[in-house]
């Protein structure tokens, strides 16, 4: 089924948005409700309205393909065992924050109690919530595609026949 | 409109006998052992009342671990956000489980998927 | 007892998902009892953990009075469980996909009788 002009037309303005929005959501994890499952989360139900907007084959021509997103996921694990190895490697023990308040990236001390919120505090935990962030996305978004792809698309003749068949069953009764 | 692809029936399903009254009747639970099951879910309902009068809502019991984590995050970690400490510093290696179980469901999913095609 | 009422809840949508799973046939609706249990485990989860005019455990521009804040821990161990939910829900629905797939049916008592 191909959905019709504004289906198609508010997908493509809402899309970026919902995207902008989660990396938000992923990025001030540690400043504001939220975090890396959350944002991840949110992006993967951008995935799910670009799928329901466009169709299956048109998504995999010029959005993105499964391939990639397997990758991303990887990626992120990746990033998160690395980044928790690090601790060990420079530091004292496994997931020990060793960016926190070192003076680097992401490593401005904090001021303790109520304050404004500064991004660059906390030391590693923005870079895990950014990896589980796009492990989340890519995992939640193979999820859909998966279970869209065991769905066969009908095409525009097939809707209009089962149509007139279902009218004309109606007449007989 | 969307069709599960493929047959709908399995090629199967024709040799086998066509389904009558009898066999419903059959395939469902006897009465005494619906009436048994239903007993049994209304004893768990009622055991699971039981925290209903014995908590209290909005007056937690006093616990140790919260308090150390609400006044030490900051200082420890450097995030102002408390839950997002917890998850990703003080249990990190709950997270990393998670985010492994949330890797091999996924892989499941893409194997479970790729026989069909 | 009016003032525990998210634990009266937690118990009947508990009961509720127990019906679902034990006397239904469908699978979908297996699954869909499955997923009213851990939402009212959630609901137990942040529940227990709720202060009286507790504020959320974040400290970015939180009110400078300092009233007590609700309890964080709980809080992680939802975000835990939702995660793993939806792993665990999407593996489910996939499995009754196959087997809608394989027997044309999501009827329990009716993939039984096709199997034999």
């Amino acid at each position: 089924m191909v959905t019709g002009l504004i289906g198609r037309t508010a997908g493509r303005l809402l899309v970026p948005g919902i995207f902008i929005f989660g990396f938000y959501i992923i990025t001030h994890g540690h400043l504001s409700p939220g975090g890396g499952f959350q944002g991840g989360a949110v992006i993967a139900t951008g995935v799910a309205l670009g799928l329901v907007c466009y169709n299956y084959r048109e998504c995999m021509e010029n959005f993105i393909e499964t391939k990639n997103l397997k990758l991303i996921e990887s990626a992120g694990l990746i990033l998160f065992i690395c980044t928790a190895l690090a601790g060990l490697v420079l530091a004292s023990s496994f997931f020990f924050n060793w960016l926190n308040a070192s003076g680097g990236l992401f490593g401005d001390p904090v001021a303790c109690g109520v304050n404004a919120g500064n991004i660059f505090t906390a030391g590693f935990i923005p870079v895990l919530n950014f990896a589980v962030g796009i492990e989340v996305f890519g995992g939640l978004s193979i999820v859909l595609l998966a279970m869209f792809a065991g769905l066969r698309e009908t095409t525009q003749e097939e809707d209009e026949r089962e149509a007139v068949n279902f009218v004309q069953t109606e007449k007989e009764k | 409109m969307l069709a599960v692809r493929g047959e709908r029936h399995s090629p199967n399903r024709g040799s086998v006998a066509p389904l009558n009254a009898g066999d419903m009747q059959q395939a469902h639970y006897p009465l005494p052992q619906k009436l048994g099951v239903i007993s049994l879910i209304i004893v768990v309902t009622l055991i699971l009342m039981l925290p209903a009068f014995s908590l209290s809502f909005g007056h937690p019991a006093a616990s140790a671990t919260d308090q150390y984590y609400i006044s030490h995050s900051q200082a420890n970690t450097g995030s102002n956000n408390v839950v997002t400490a917890i998850v990703f510093d003080f249990r990190g290696f709950d997270t990393l489980g998670e985010a492994t179980v949330l890797f091999v469901t996924v892989l499941g999913v893409a194997m479970l998927f790729r026989r069909i095609h | 007892m009016i003032a525990n009422l998210p634990f009266v809840a937690v118990a009947l949508l508990i009961g509720i998902a127990f019906a679902m799973i034990l006397l239904k046939y469908n699978m979908i609706k297996m699954i869909m009892g499955l997923g009213i249990l851990e939402g009212a485990v959630n609901l137990f989860l942040v529940a227990l953990g709720y202060r009286e005019s507790g504020i959320a455990p974040i400290f970015t521009n939180s009110p400078a009075n300092g009233s007590a804040m609700v309890m964080p821990t709980v809080q992680a161990l939802t975000l835990t469980n939702i995660v793993i939910g939806v792993a665990t829900m999407a593996l489910m629905l996939v499995f009754v996909m196959l087997v809608y797939k394989k027997y044309g049916t999501v009827d329990a008592n009716e993939m039984r009788r096709l199997r034999e």
